[in-house]
């Protein structure tokens, strides 16, 4: 039976949120096991085959960063970190080892499950859809195309380039530096940033409805952008 | 001087053992209380004193009455006591230097304040009318002091011993001034010859007796002798005939004579006394301007580290002499400051060390070698200053050690005062930190409580539920205990925050951020909350301004929140950023009931809380943001508006000047 399920393997050190999101995502449909360290977790993902792995950042031992980093040498299993607020490098630090998504603790479940489902999607459909659609926004990779409420919006190059790359990840969040890597990839991390600034300030003003509140392209404070697939 | 007894050459004993008549009288502890003037015997009385007081094993004290006479200002005679007195207090005595007119007054009077029953005094030999008309303070004593066993030490030396000053600089100049003395009488001599014809000798005698008076004002009372004497035999010899001899025929002119030398000794030696107070007062003002200019110094400071800046420097300045101050630091003694030149070496703590335990100054001062006086107030001695010449500094002499005193006095109670002004700051710096303490406290307790008792009320509600509840009440408790579970959240965030600003572990990561972005980021982050309200961002797109983005973002969540709290909820808010000149100002406006005025500044207090009630929060936000944006070098203001409500500045400079640069 267990076959059937889609395994998520959750690391974390303490027995609470364990329970609690075996509880809630047994419930759910997905088949759980459990690791308490980091150590465990290495051993345990070649034996369980994860479909995805839920994985603390605050871990004893190696450090939750180091576990995704090893994971990602040879295995493509997304992984949700599970960080606290204000340890922003730890999540960027995760993100650019590898790590799919981040939530801060603490978190509801309905929020967790949609991360879930997205990691799941973009597992199983790897690479940019030739379109893509959310909302009012429309992005044809093929044709370089980029319309809202059917209206074709002009792009910039760069500015195209960077859709492009969110566009690759949909709901995905993006650090800074992925993110710069996809477009510039070779300027100082100074310049690349006021890039990124402007060039995302003005995708906005041309894409969002209400450019101080984005739908589409929205930020992820100290972290970096994602593209919103159900604003 | 040689004319003089020997006032102030006493050595006063005293002794338990002495039987005494006055039975009411306590006796002091054993003491032998040496008195030194400005003869050079003042050496042989400080030692017999010192036999006397081993062989009763007592005590030795040494007493000096300072009368500031014309004879004892010379510098010669005030080393030569400054040595007597280190002598003194090699040998283990009590040093006490007392002012006074009178030296047989001052020792009766030290004597009866200190239950002396056992005087010894030092007399030199006099003619027998001298004697009579002027008796030395030994006879004096004898006469006056009642109950007390007073021994007379005779004070006589060979001749020899009076030539062999130890001064052949001063013996000089004095020789000098007798020789100008003559030349001056001699001078006006040669003047007033050719008048001789036109002016009686009572008119040619006025002369002599106005330069008696100069000479005694100039260079004191014994040239002015020698020109008196000189003066009145150059008259007998050029103005009364017969000339040219020292013959007197005429009584009349005996008369003359007579009064020339008896009037011109007089005015001498009122003139001489004159220009001693003259020479003493202008001493004492410098003392006084000295201690003047040290009390008004002190009266400027502002910390005890200044004290002791002012105190150097004053005594560096009057003394010439390199300084060191000492301190108690818990239990030891610790250089506080000295002139960079001044040499510490083995012995320098130790001695100050001694110096701080018994509260006396040490005793020697060699050239080059430091000398150290306690700081003494009424609690006992604050600290310890050491003083340290060259090769060619004069030693100290009784004036400078009687100013030394007063300054060391001086600077003991501003040492005493500014330490007192610390504990007293410390306490309530203590106390305020107890308050908050107290505030945070009790903040905790009500704010972790007040969530976690709605929370488990909720979730035994469910638990516990036999089907009593709807569907409505079961997801109303179920919002309940999530609402609080967030509330609960944001507080413990917000101790974080306040703890990491607090232990100055706050470590900014400034990047070059979208102004809107970051406003809108604060927005969403307000979630529910923001999205029920109307709130108008007003900013320049793509405005890049260097700040930490999480932190700022923080920042205006907790300004919103307030806004939101404290305003009612059909009301709108506003964000606007503006630049101005090198500020990035963003302004957060509400039409709330406004802050009271006096609270204006307030309300970045920890714990502050608005006056509305029925509104839930910690009183945490608002200090926690001005923390954040002054931890960018910018600064937070809260204005009351004209048309009723609240606007909250947060100015932030475009350069930031603080924080951590670019990763």
């Amino acid at each position: 039976m267990t076959d059937d399920k889609t395994r998520i393997l959750v690391v974390d050190d303490e027995p609470a949120i364990r329970r609690f999101l075996n509880t809630s995502l047994s419930a759910n449909g997905y088949a759980i096991y459990e690791a308490e360290t980091g150590e465990d977790a290495l051993q345990i993902v070649p034996s369980v085959r994860p479909d995805l792995v839920i994985l603390d950042l605050g871990l004893p031992g190696i450090s939750g960063v180091d576990v995704a980093r090893c994971m990602r040498e040879w295995t493509q299993t997304p992984i949700i970190v599970l960080s606290v607020r204000d340890r922003e490098s730890d999540k960027i630090d995760a993100l650019d080892a590898g790590a799919d998504d981040y939530l801060t603790k603490p978190f509801g479940v309905g929020e967790l499950l949609a991360r879930i489902r997205a990691a799941l999607r973009r597992a199983m459909a790897p690479g940019a859809p030739a379109v893509f659609m959310t909302g009012e926004l429309v992005v044809d990779v093929t044709s370089r195309e980029v319309r809202v409420t059917g209206q074709r919006v002009q792009l910039t190059p760069t500015e195209y380039d960077l859709l492009k790359a969110l566009v690759a990840h949909p709901g995905r969040v993006l650090t800074h530096r992925q993110l710069m890597r996809a477009v510039w990839g070779g300027l100082s991390y100074e310049d690349e940033l006021h890039l990124l600034r402007v060039n995302i300030s003005n995708l906005r003003h041309k894409l969002e409805p209400n450019p101080t509140s984005p739908r589409y392209i929205v930020t992820e404070p100290g972290v970096g952008y994602r593209l919103q697939t159900d604003p | 001087m040689a004319s003089r007894s020997d006032p102030s050459d006493i050595v006063a004993a005293s002794t338990p053992a002495t039987v005494v008549s006055d039975p009411t009288r306590r006796f002091s502890s054993e003491c032998v209380l040496v008195c030194v003037g400005t003869t050079p015997f003042g050496e042989r009385l400080v030692r017999t004193g010192h036999r006397v007081a081993s062989t009763l094993d007592a005590e030795l004290a040494v007493l000096h009455v300072d009368v500031n006479d014309a004879g004892s200002s010379s510098d010669s005679v005030r080393q030569r006591l400054s040595e007597t007195l280190q002598l003194a207090s090699e040998l283990g005595a009590r040093v006490v230097t007392v002012p006074g007119r009178s030296v047989t007054n001052e020792i009766i009077r030290y004597a009866r304040e200190h239950n002396i029953v056992k005087i010894i005094v030092g007399r030199s030999p006099q003619p027998a009318l001298i004697q009579v008309l002027r008796p030395s303070v030994a006879d004096q004593l004898a006469r006056r002091l009642g109950p007390v066993d007073l021994y007379v030490i005779s004070t006589a030396r060979p001749h020899s011993e009076v030539l062999t000053d130890r001064s052949d600089n001063l013996r000089r100049a004095r020789w000098r001034q007798y020789g100008l003395s003559v030349a001056v009488m001699v001078a006006v001599t040669a003047l007033e010859l050719p008048l001789r014809a036109t002016l009686s000798p009572a008119n040619l005698v006025m002369p002599y007796l106005m330069a008696a008076v100069v000479i005694a004002l100039r260079w004191g009372h014994s040239a002015a002798i020698v020109g008196s004497v000189t003066g009145a035999l150059l008259f007998d010899y050029s103005f009364i005939p017969p000339f040219f001899t020292f013959a007197v025929t005429d009584l009349q002119y005996v008369m003359t004579l007579l009064g020339l030398l008896a009037v011109s000794l007089i005015t001498s030696a009122l003139a001489g006394q004159v220009k001693a107070h003259a020479d003493a007062s202008a001493e004492r003002e410098a003392h006084t301007a000295v201690l003047y200019s040290l009390s008004r110094a002190l009266a400027l400071v502002r910390s005890a580290g200044q004290v002791f800046q002012v105190v150097e420097r004053h005594i560096r300045e009057t003394f010439h002499r390199r300084v060191a101050i000492w301190v108690p630091n818990d239990d030891t003694l610790t250089l506080k400051l000295r002139t960079p030149e001044f040499v510490i070496n083995d012995e320098s703590h130790s001695i100050a060390s001694a110096v701080f335990r018994t509260g006396f100054p040490s005793n020697v001062e060699q050239p080059s070698e430091s000398r150290y006086f306690p700081l003494m107030t009424s609690r006992g001695a604050v600290g310890v200053i050491g003083l340290q010449g060259t090769e060619t500094t004069r030693p100290l002499s009784v004036p400078d050690l009687r100013l030394l005193e007063a300054v060391a006095t001086q600077a003991a109670s501003a040492i005493e005062r500014e330490s007192l002004a610390e504990k007293a700051r410390e306490a309530k710096l203590l106390e305020e930190a107890d308050r908050l303490q107290q505030a945070l406290l009790n903040s905790i307790s009500h704010n972790l409580r007040t969530p976690l008792a709605s929370i488990t009320g909720a979730l035994s509600s469910l638990a516990e539920d036999s089907g009593r509840l709807d569907e409505k009440g079961r997801q109303d408790l179920v919002a309940t205990a999530r609402e609080e579970a967030e509330r609960l959240n944001r507080f413990v965030g917000n101790l974080l925050d306040m703890t990491r600003l607090e232990a100055g572990a706050m470590r900014l990561h400034i990047e070059p951020c979208d102004v809107q972005d970051v406003i809108g980021a604060a927005v969403a982050q307000l979630g529910e909350q923001g999205r029920k309200r109307s709130i108008a961002i007003d900013a320049p797109a793509g405005l890049l301004v260097p700040m930490d983005f999480v932190l700022i973002a923080q920042t205006l969540v907790n300004v919103l929140d307030n806004a939101i709290k404290y305003s009612a909820s059909d009301m709108p808010i506003t964000v606007r950023a503006e630049v101005h000149d090198r500020d990035l100002d963003i302004v957060v406006a509400d039409r709330g009931p406004g802050i009271p005025p006096g609270d204006l500044q307030r309300v970045f207090d920890k714990f502050y809380r608005g006056p509305q009630t029925g509104v839930t929060g910690s009183g945490l936000g608002l200090s926690i943001s001005k923390g954040f944006v002054e931890a960018h070098g910018g600064s937070v203001r809260v204005e009351a508006r004209s048309a009723g409500g609240t606007q909250v500045h947060l100015t932030l400079p475009l350069r930031p000047t603080r924080g951590r640069a670019l990763r």
